[in-house]
Parts: structure tokens; C-alpha cells; sequence
């Protein structure tokens, strides 16, 4: 539908589309120059009435010369003309005013977004020690503003795109000109064109309806609440999709390690950053296999275990009526648990839970009966690798496969941990990432890791995004290391 | 189903797979067995018998660069002898994954898993390689690559721990039982590394012939290494006449080692490379005898496929061993209890159909 050159009749449109004036929040502000009828429409609170009434307002009546057209009169930083009436709507519903006059079949869309929001604070779950301390927030234009604040180069380009037909969410594909390959932009904005729902809510929606594979236990894109990592996987040629509202920002596409690699890393020295590294990958390994490993290891194999401790695990079994496998998953069950109401409940109360469950129900537990000390080891040792794993969706997926490996264990020992390990490996190896291998290959020739390289030694982005630009640097990036 | 593409080290660690298992079940004991001291240097003749094989008919890939060996044959001795030739393919990989199957279930037996049945052991192995074929081709070399790693560090840390162990004595004499023996056994010999021909069927899947070339010859001299160095270790370790006794050289070299009261029981650890080995050789065995079946038939690849191409796989496993295995097992499920398959489930159609009162087949 187009912008009619009748001032009522567009009024008409908009009264209509916009339910009013049953609909409380619009506002129309009807006015008179040069003879000519004329409106505002707004919704009150999305836009910012002083600056509509100061800067398009108050110019368009206190001034007579008109003679180079409104541009020249509004005072205001951004001016569109749109013809298209479903436009004006949308700009109007992203919190900007639209101006009709009559006798032109146009409408003026004013920049007056003006509703509250938070302020730029510090990452909730990506902590860092050494890095930024500035997290995304919910409203999109500040987030992408965060992201030129660290690229200052013209090629990060934002694509706006619309999902939901009817909560018209706004979504802002960035990339680095030049760097990315177009065919992965592409392939993005056919994914978010082409979601056809009526309500699309937050990232994490958005990120299902995206994903090569959606009911997928490992996640196959990745959202970040930093700026700096964000940044980094952008000048690497990777995606970021701000979804407004969200203060998680997807990015796209990616492959299974670079999961768990952290921003922190970059600024940490390479010895370092390597430990960390060797210890998350300890964790991961934890998180996954241990109580599998315990399971199978004291119920089919007992013979790798020296006898003192073999003798000392039986001793605090003794007591314990049920077999291994239903003590972890008794206790694992618990740990979740106590993990989920620590987490629903606010504050510094959700911490206290986590002591209390922890301890008292640990402790206690043990001196029933219930359950032996050795798995509440087992289990406390899990949950902190379960804990070290950055992404929160992974640690889930961590928790799930843990408990598909403990069922293997108890049924056959190493048999069944072997033969669950290779299936998993095979489902890992069979996914992708918009099309991109989700595991690299076995010597791909991309970074590796562990051990972490220096910084100066990541020469090449990695592979498998198939960048326009192959090199991030030259092989002697040090230049001034040339003089000595 | 993927198309498949292979890198030079994909193709390593996909025909290293259909050999190198052998070593971890009764392989190093059976060349003691055959070819005492000298079974090395049998090893190392049957390595440049199969290397000069390859590369004399590696060519003929080239020829028809595209093409898989059994549109090749299509084209070179016509469709009915291609046929034959791609229903033998199957077969015989139908056979060498079953049995290669059973041979790893039995080792299991004996290190771990003496009480639980055979069929449940073989049942899951196989079960597995039919799940990693649903992933797909491409999945399956991935995860090769991937297992391919673990394998030969496994080998590795093997022979490393028998070091304070090994007797060079038991070399002695370098040629066991004569210059003739080795000749007349290496060429048989040469069979262990025969599975390189694999990259034949998947020659398409390489960018171009000389990748493939490479990785048939990486992938016989990689095998070859490793299959000489352990069985010089194995046999320094126990001797060519107590090796030649033992159902798994490597399990035993495991179990041998003693470092410290701590580290002193290896063998259940060393299972996983058995698993590891055995499935991931069942997974690309079963994944050749779906490609020849599919090649040979003109059928696409498909899981349904897979399914019916486990099925061979599952009776080469449970092939009876002798008469009194066909009598005792086998005879008594054909002869006693068929009859709950035979008649049973039509028996259960007709009553499901009285209860649901289905009698009349309408016509649409």
C-alpha cells in the first residue's frame, strides 16, 4: 500500500492500522502551515516527545520560508522520505515519528527513538580479568555502537533485517567488508527472510529458527555478551546477528572449538592462555566423561584400581543399597537441582543455596547413607568442569550426554563408553555450521587449541570461513623485531 | 546421504583402519605363529609385494579419472562382469568387516567381558556402525581422522612401555625359518596390506588420482611401520614361541608392563583402542559394502540401504565355527524356535485385526 497525497486519507490508514483511538499509546498531532493540513504520528513513549515537538514541531510552525523544502526546516540528525505505507508503519513502530502533509504522497520518517533503556554495564556470565568490561545491552543501536567503538574501520556494515510478522523484530547483521565472505552474509539473510512466524521474541528464538540443525544437542551458532569477543570473531570474518531486545549476540557460523575459546585469552600470554586452555579442556573431559569413567571403572574394571583405594571406595559403599549408577544419577539429579534453584532465585540467596545444597545436603546425605563419599567427589569434580565450559547452552548439552555416558558405564563398562564416544564423535563430525564442517578436520592446518599460539604467530583466519582476506597478518608481524 | 570427499590423510586413516586392527586382536601372534623370527622381514617383503601391486594398477585410475573401480569394470569387461565383480566387492566386505567383528568380540571376551554374550557384544559394535553410517560417508572419515590419531599413539605408547622388557635376543635368528619360508609366506603376507585397493572404490572422492596414489602409498608404508615395529617388540618381549600362543599381542604387551604399583594394570585402558579400532572398521567396512552394493545396483545411497547391507555383515559375524557350533546354536533356532518367528507374527497380525476389527480390505 502506498502514501496517498490526501492528508486524511493517510490518517485514515495509520488510524487504522494502529487501532486508534481505542489504542492508548498513539498519538496524532494534527497541525496547519501554509495552508496545507498536516500530521504527526508517534507512539508515546518508543519516541522522545520533546525532541518531536522542539525540532519538527516548532521549526515547521514558527517558520515562513519553506523555499527549500522540509529537509532544510526539520532539525533533526536523520530524514527519510518513504512512499511505501507498511514502511512508515514499521518506522513508526521502531519508535520514530512520520510526518504527513498534504498534497505530497510521501512521508517524512524523523530519527526521534527516544524510550528508556540500560545503561552499558559489565558482562553478567563472560567475566574477564584482564579484558573490556562492557557488555551488550537489550537495545540494538547501542550494541552496534559498542562494536565501532572497538572497529573503527568502514567496512563493519550493518544489514537491517524484520522478523516476525506481526512484532516486526529488528535484526542487525554485521559484518566486516572485505573480510567476510559475502556467501555466508547471504546465506544469513536468507535464513532470518525466510523464518515465517507470527511472534519472534528473543536470540535465543532466533537462533533456533537458524540453526542448520535446531534440535541439535551441540550448539551450532554461538551468542556472546561482549563487544571485544564479538569484535574479534567479526575481523576473523565470522557473522554477528544483534537481535534487538537481546542482550546476547548471535554469531554465526562457527565451528565446535571455538566454543570453548574465550576473549580473555587473546590478552593473556601464550604460556598462560595455554594452561588455561589445557585446564578447560581437562574440564570438558570431566564434565563429560567422569562419572562414566567411575562407574565403569568400579563396577567392570576394578582391577586398574590399586587395592588401598579400591578397598577404601568399597569401604564407603558399604552402606549403600543401591548400585553406583543409581547413587550418580541420584546424585546428579541433586546438583542440578541445587544449580536451578540457585539460579531462579535472586541475589546473593541464589549463592547461599548453592552453600547450603552443597554442603549441608552433601554431608548429610553421606552420613545417611544415601550416597558414598567417593561420588559426591565425582560429582562435586563434575560440576565444576561442567561449570568451566564458557557457553551456558553447552554446559547443558555436557550435562545430558553425561548422563546418556553414566547409563552406558553402568549397562558395559568400557564397551559401552567406547561405543557411546565414537557414536558421539560421529554425530559431532557429521554437523554443520551454515554449511561450514562444525569440527575442523584433523590436521587442518588451522590454529590449534593447545597449546595457544603467541599473538603474533596467528598469521591466517581460519580456513574453513573462507574469507575473502586469508591473512590477518604477515608472517613477520613484529616489524620492529627486523632492526635488532 | 553426503557426497564424499577425501583429503590425502583421510584416505591414510580410512585404509588404515581396514588393517591396522589386526594388531590389537590375534594379528602379531599369528605372524609369530607362521613366520617365527622372520616374520618382520615377511612383513617387509609382503609391504613392497603390495606397494609394486598398487602402483602397477593405480594407473588404470587415472585412465578414467572419475570413475570408481567398479564403473570401470562396467566399462572395461561390460556391465554383467561389473556387476559380479561389484556384488563380490560386497561380499567380501561383508565378510571381512563380520569377521573382523567376531575376532574383536572374542578378545573382548577374554580381557573384559567373559560373561556377557557374544551376539550382545557383536550386536552393539554393529549397531554402532550402522548408526555411524546414518551420519553419513563424510562423517565417518572425519571421525577416522579422528580415531586415527588415538590409534597410533596407542601403538606408540605400547611399545614404549615394554622398553625395560625387551630382549634383542629373541630376534635371533634374524631368518627364522629360512630364506624360502619368508618368499613362499610374504606374498600371503601381502594380504594384511591388501585393503589399500578400498581407495579404489573411493577414487571419485579424491580431487584428483595422484592424491589417491599418495594416500594408498602413505597408508601401506604407515600400516607396514607399525606393523613391523610392534611385532619386533612383541616378540623381544616374549619370544616367537610364547608370542606365537597368545590371542592378543597388544593386550598382552599391556598386561606385561609393570611400571609402579600404581600404574600396574593397562589392558582395561588398552580396550579402548580395541573399540576404537574394531568399530570404526566395522563402520568404514560397512560403509564400503553399501557404496559397491549401491555402485553395482545403480541404487542411491540411502539408510534404508545401510540397514540391508548390515544384514550380511551380522551373518558373516555369527558364521558357525564348526558342526558342533552349527548343532548346538545354530540348528536349534532354525529347528526349535522358528516357529515363534514363523507363525507368530502372523498369529499376532490376525489378533491385533480381531481386536482393532479390521476384516475387510477396502480398495481405494
Amino acid at each position: 500500500m502506498e502514501i496517498q497525497n490526501s492528508v486524511m486519507n493517510n490518517r485514515k490508514m495509520f488510524e487504522q492500522a494502529f487501532n486508534y483511538p481505542t489504542n492508548k499509546d498513539i498519538v496524532f498531532r494534527d497541525f496547519k502551515f501554509q495552508g496545507k493540513e498536516g500530521f504527526v504520528i508517534y507512539i508515546d513513549g518508543m519516541a522522545d516527545g520533546d525532541k518531536i515537538s522542539d525540532f519538527i514541531l516548532r521549526p515547521l510552525l514558527n517558520k515562513n520560508d519553506f523555499s527549500d523544502g522540509l529537509k532544510s526546516v526539520l532539525q533533526i540528525s536523520s530524514l527519510t522520505e518513504e512512499t511505501d505505507f507498511s514502511e512508515a508503519v514499521s518506522a513508526v513502530l521502531q519508535g520514530d515519528c512520520a510526518l504527513c502533509i498534504e498534497g505530497d504522497i510521501k512521508a517524512y520518517i524523523c530519527e526521534t527513538k527516544g524510550f528508556d533503556k540500560r545503561g552499558v554495564e559489565k558482562p553478567q556470565v563472560e567475566n574477564s580479568i584482564v579484558g573490556a568490561l562492557e557488555a551488550f545491552t537489550e537495545t540494538l543501536r547501542t550494541n552496534t555502537t559498542l562494536l565501532h567503538k572497538i572497529i573503527k574501520n568502514p567496512g563493519l556494515t550493518t544489514e537491517m533485517v524484520t522478523v516476525g510478522k506481526l512484532n516486526n523484530l529488528t535484526c542487525g547483521v554485521v559484518y566486516m567488508n572485505g573480510i567476510v565472505n559475502k556467501e555466508f552474509v547471504e546465506e544469513v539473510k536468507r535464513r532470518l527472510k525466510g523464518i515465517d512466524t507470527d511472534f519472534a521474541q528473543s536470540g535465543g528464538m532466533i537462533e533456533q529458527f537458524i540453526e542448520d540443525h535446531g534440535s541439535s544437542l551441540f550448539q551450532t551458532v554461538t551468542t556472546t555478551e561482549r563487544p571485544d569477543n564479538a569484535a574479534a570473531l567479526l575481523m576473523q570474518g565470522r557473522i554477528a546477528i544483534i537481535v534487538d531486545g537481546s542482550p546476547r549476540v548471535i554469531i554465526a557460523p562457527i565451528t565446535l572449538f571455538s566454543i570453548l575459546k574465550t576473549s580473555e585469552e587473546s590478552a593473556l600470554r601464550a604460556p598462560f592462555a595455554s594452561i588455561v586452555r589445557l585446564i578447560r579442556i581437562i574440564a570438558v573431559f570431566a564434565a563429560f566423561l567422569l562419572p562414566a569413567l567411575y562407574i565403569a571403572i568400579t563396577t567392570f574394571h576394578a582391577e586398574m584400581i590399586p587395592a588401598s583405594l579400591l578397598l577404601s571406595i568399597a569401604k564407603s559403599r558399604i552402606n549403600i543399597p543401591y548400585p553406583a549408577i543409581i547413587e550418580l544419577l541420584i546424585m546428579e539429579f541433586s546438583f542440578t537441582l541445587i544449580r536451578e534453584a540457585g539460579r531462579q532465585i535472586p541475589g546473593a540467596l541464589g549463592g547461599t543455596i548453592g552453600i547450603v545444597g552443597g554442603l549441608i545436603l552433601g554431608e548429610a546425605a553421606v552420613s545417611a547413607g544415601f550416597v558414598s563419599q567417593a561420588c559426591v567427589i565425582i560429582i562435586a569434580f563434575t560440576g565444576l568442569g561442567n561449570f568451566a565450559i564458557p557457553q551456558y547452552q553447552s554446559a547443558f548439552t555436557a550435562q545430558l550426554l553425561r548422563i546418556v555416558f553414566i547409563i552406558c558405564a553402568g549397562l558395559m563398562g568400557f564397551l559401552g563408553v567406547g561405543l557411546a564416544f565414537v557414536i558421539l564423535v560421529g554425530y559431532v563430525n557429521s554437523l554443520t555450521s551454515f554449511g561450514i564442517d562444525y569440527v575442523n578436520p584433523v590436521f587442518s592446518g588451522n590454529a590449534p587449541m593447545f597449546p595457544k599460539q603467541p599473538v603474533w604467530e596467528y598469521e591466517d583466519r581460519p580456513s574453513e570461513l573462507r574469507t575473502k582476506k586469508t591473512q590477518s597478518q604477515p608472517i613477520v608481524s613484529r616489524t620492529w623485531k627486523k632492526g635488532d | 546421504m553426503d557426497k564424499l570427499k577425501l583429503r590425502t590423510y583421510d584416505g591414510i586413516a580410512v585404509t588404515g583402519f581396514l588393517m591396522l586392527p589386526a594388531l590389537f586382536s590375534t594379528g602379531l601372534s599369528k605372524l609369530a605363529e607362521q613366520n617365527n623370527t622372520a616374520a618382520w622381514i615377511a612383513l617387509l617383503a609382503a609391504f613392497v609385494i603390495m606397494l609394486c601391486l598398487f602402483l602397477i594398477t593405480a594407473p588404470l585410475m587415472k585412465r578414467y579419472e572419475g570413475k570408481n573401480i567398479i564403473e570401470i569394470t562396467s566399462l572395461v569387461m561390460g556391465r554383467p562382469f561389473g556387476v559380479i565383480y561389484g556384488i563380490a566387492l560386497a561380499t567380501y566386505f561383508s565378510y571381512f568387516t563380520g569377521v573382523h567383528i567376531k575376532e574383536s568380540v572374542e578378545i573382548l571376551k577374554i580381557y573384559g567381558y567373559n560373561l556377557t554374550p557374544i551376539y550382545i557384544i557383536a550386536g552393539l559394535i554393529l549397531l554402532t556402525a550402522v548408526i555411524m553410517n546414518f551420519y553419513g560417508g563424510h562423517a565417518i572419515v572425519k571421525s577416522a581422522g579422528f580415531f586415527f590419531v588415538i590409534i597410533i599413539v596407542g601403538i606408540i605408547f605400547i611399545m614404549l612401555l615394554g622398553l625395560n622388557r625387551y630382549n634383542p635376543d629373541y630376534l635371533a635368528p634374524v631368518l627364522g625359518n629360512g630364506i624360502s619360508d619368508i618368499a613362499k609366506n610374504s606374498l600371503f603376507t601381502a594380504s594384511v596390506f591388501d585393503n589399500v585397493i578400498i581407495l579404489f572404490l573411493f577414487a571419485p572422492a579424491f580431487s584428483n588420482t595422484a592424491k589417491m596414489r599418495k594416500a594408498g602409498v602413505l597408508s601401506i608404508s604407515v600400516t607396514a611401520a607399525a606393523f613391523v615395529l610392534l611385532y619386533l617388540c612383541f616378540i623381544m618381549m616374549f619370544s616367537p614361541s610364547v608370542a606365537s600362543k597368545m590371542m592378543s599381542g597388544f593386550m598382552e604387551m599391556g598386561k606385561s608392563s609393570y611400571y609402579n604399583h600404581f600404574f600396574y594394570r593397562f589392558e582395561s585402558i588398552l580396550l579402548f583402542f580395541l573399540i576404537f579400532s574394531s568399530v570404526m572398521l566395522a563402520s568404514i567396512g560397512l560403509f564400503a559394502v553399501r557404496e559397491s552394493s549401491a555402485c553395482t545396483f545403480k541404487l542411491k545411497p540411502s539408510k534404508i540401504i545401510t540397514v540391508i547391507c548390515a544384514v550380511p555383515v551380522l551373518i558373516a559375524t555369527f558364521i558357525p565355527a564348526n558342526i558342533l557350533d552349527l548343532t548346538e546354536k545354530y540348528l536349534p533356532v532354525i529347528r526349535q524356535y522358528s516357529v515363534f518367528f514363523m507363525a507368530g507374527v502372523p498369529l499376532l497380525v490376525l489378533i491385533v485385526s480381531t481386536v482393532k476389527r479390521v476384516f475387510k480390505y477396502e480398495k481405494i
